[in-house]
């Protein structure tokens, strides 16, 4: 399989701390990858550095054939590279159907001058609406269109967050911490969510998460992280086994059991 | 109590209140959608005036190509504003642009031998050694009031027309920035107001997004400029004071923010709350003299803002839901 995202000894540093130190990862096309790694490994600023919302210091980042490492977050969503946020951030004071359309891509009624031909507009805003309720069903939020966002619970913000992820036409997501705060039986419902979104629309997921048992059960690969640079990788099996993986993340409690 | 019962007044105070409608509704733009606090939007007012009044008198130029000038200046002036300070997050851009409108300001008053300086637009230099802009738009104003008569009688003063322009402008203004708000154009800009990072994340450059939105503004408190500018005749740099910015905020805060309906009620309920106090000439007003009584008058405003902003902090027309500021 080829290679979707490479990142190459990527470093960046905040005040002398290095946040990421040379990290090094390819993701492949059309897989389920993880990052585990301790708290303040440097997973969400590597996830940040990827998605453009901070600039390396230095080291390429390639997504599907074009050098990212320099471009803006909009630049990058464009491309097909979406994420989303630790936490899952919805903008409270829109509608659940508003979040979700403001993913929708090309949308001509974003140029003003638009405002002059109603038609276009309208007929583009049916189309998405109709692609947006599709999605809302997929995650079991179709009750909540009309719903201002701000009133969904934790696990509902994280299916509305995945929901608008899809919504633009992603040929990759990044996930940070989809199931952190998320009770058992929604985790099950998120990766059922993941892996039709994989299969139907042929994606590639990049996770960053906690929570093992999961990351082992859904990932095809896995990437350890600790202190900014990427210390083991491979299949999720492999992981466990790993003497400085045991040492830096999962703990001696492992190594006896 | 004589001005009081006099509709000539209370044409003026609805005209008054058309332009403030038209002034806020630029703000509107900016802060109903995408939350940009703009406290230097009187600037715009200035620029289109100015400008306006300066190719007029100066350079002799045709009075409507002028006030066209004088509202792509004010937009100018806007995408210069944005373009320089919107990178700044909220607080520091509202600073910002309270120092712009002050600096447009005091470059009026000190450029005598352009803009006429602190003696105002009477002092624009002219060729003719004759400082007046408004003179074609009068003569229209007369048409227009003999043409009126039959319908307004006596009332058919040159406010009343003026009037009637005004407020046709507003209307269709207001009509306009109603479809702007239903574009996906304006749900971004909601989007920018409480978060940056999920719009770019999903492909929205957000400072373009916020750049349109204060220009587009700009141009709406331009328009509002030149029509200020035809209402008085002569401009003063003093007129133009940042308090009148405020007075646009009051509007927008009363009419309710987030809806651009509530920007003429505002302006209609703010024209008649400040120039109504001035009639307040019975006890107890009557107790202090006409200087202190201005000063209370400025109280009781400020006292029906709080009250306001206590019983129904989202304006009267405005979401609750969707209040700008938590």
């Amino acid at each position: 399989m080829e290679n979707i995202l490479e990142v190459k000894s990527v470093s960046k540093a905040f005040a002398g701390v290095r946040a990421c130190d040379n990290a090094t990862m390819s993701i492949k096309r059309g897989s389920v990858t993880s990052i585990i790694g301790p708290n303040g490994a440097g997973k969400t600023s590597l996830f940040n550095l990827i998605s453009g919302a901070i600039a390396p210091d230095t080291g390429s980042i390639n997504f599907d054939g074009t050098e990212i490492a320099k471009k803006k977050p909009h630049q990058i969503s464009r491309l097909g590279l979406v994420r989303t946020f630790q936490g899952a951030k919805v903008i409270r004071r829109l509608s659940v159907m508003e979040n979700i359309l403001l993913a929708a891509q090309d949308n001509p009624g974003d140029h003003l001058w638009r405002v002059l031909t109603p038609r276009v507009r309208k007929r583009f805003e049916n189309e998405a609406e109709e692609r947006a309720l599709d999605l809302l069903k997929q995650v079991g939020l179709e009750s909540f269109v009309d719903s201002y966002a701000g009133i969904l619970s934790g696990g509902q913000r994280k299916l509305l967050d995945l929901a608008r992820a899809m919504m633009a036409n992603p040929t990759m997501l990044l996930l940070d911490e989809p199931f952190a705060g998320v009770n058992p039986a929604l985790v099950e419902k998120l990766v059922e969510v993941l892996q039709t979104m994989k299969t139907k629309h042929s994606l590639t997921f990049l996770l960053v998460e906690h929570d093992l048992e999961t990351v082992m059960n859904i990932s095809d690969e896995v990437f350890v992280m600790a202190q900014g640079t990427v210390i083991a990788s491979g299949l999720p099996d492999s992981i466990y086994e790993n003497e400085v993986v045991i040492d830096a993340y999962l703990g001696s409690r492992r190594k006896s059991s | 109590m004589q001005a009081f019962l006099q509709p000539g007044f209370w044409i003026f105070v609805l005209l008054m209140a058309g332009i403030y409608c038209i002034f806020a509704l630029g703000l509107q733009v900016q802060y109903g959608l995408g939350g940009i606090l703009n406290f230097g939007h009187v600037a715009m007012m200035a620029l289109s005036s100015y400008t306006m009044a300066i190719l007029v008198i100066t350079y002799g130029w045709n009075l409507y190509l002028a006030c066209f000038a004088g509202v792509v200046v004010a937009g100018l002036g806007g995408a210069f504003l944005g373009l320089t300070t919107l990178r700044l997050r909220g607080d520091y851009f509202s600073i910002v642009s309270i120092a712009f409108s002050e600096i447009v300001r005091y470059i009026i008053q000190n450029s005598d031998g352009f803009t006429g300086g602190a003696q105002g637009s009477l002092n624009i230099p002219s060729k003719t050694g004759f400082a007046s802009y408004a003179d074609a738009f009068n003569k229209v104003l007369t048409s227009l009031q003999s043409t009126i008569k039959p319908i307004f009688g006596n009332f058919a003063s040159r406010d009343m027309a003026l009037l009637l322009i005004v407020w046709l402008t507003a209307i269709i203004l207001l009509f306009i920035m109603a479809a702007v708000q239903r574009t996906s154009w304006a749900r971004v800009l909601r989007a920018t107001r409480e978060d940056d990072d999920v719009p770019a994340s999903l492909g929205k450059n957000v400072f373009l997004f916020r750049l349109s939105s204060v220009i587009v503004g700009s141009v709406i408190g331009g328009i509002a400029g030149i029509y200020w500018a035809l209402e008085f005749s002569i401009l003063d740099p003093a007129d133009f004071q940042t308090i009148v910015t405020f007075f646009a905020w009051m509007v927008i805060i009363l009419g309710g923010a987030t809806r651009v309906k509530g920007v003429p009620l505002g302006a209609i309920f703010f024209g008649f709350l400040y120039a109504g106090t001035r009639f307040f000439q019975f006890p107890p007003f009557t107790w202090f003299d006409s200087v202190q009584r201005a000063y209370l008058r400025i109280m009781i405003i400020g006292f029906v803002l709080i009250f306001l902003m206590l019983k129904r902090p989202q304006g009267i027309f405005g979401k609750r839901e969707e209040m700008v500021l938590e």
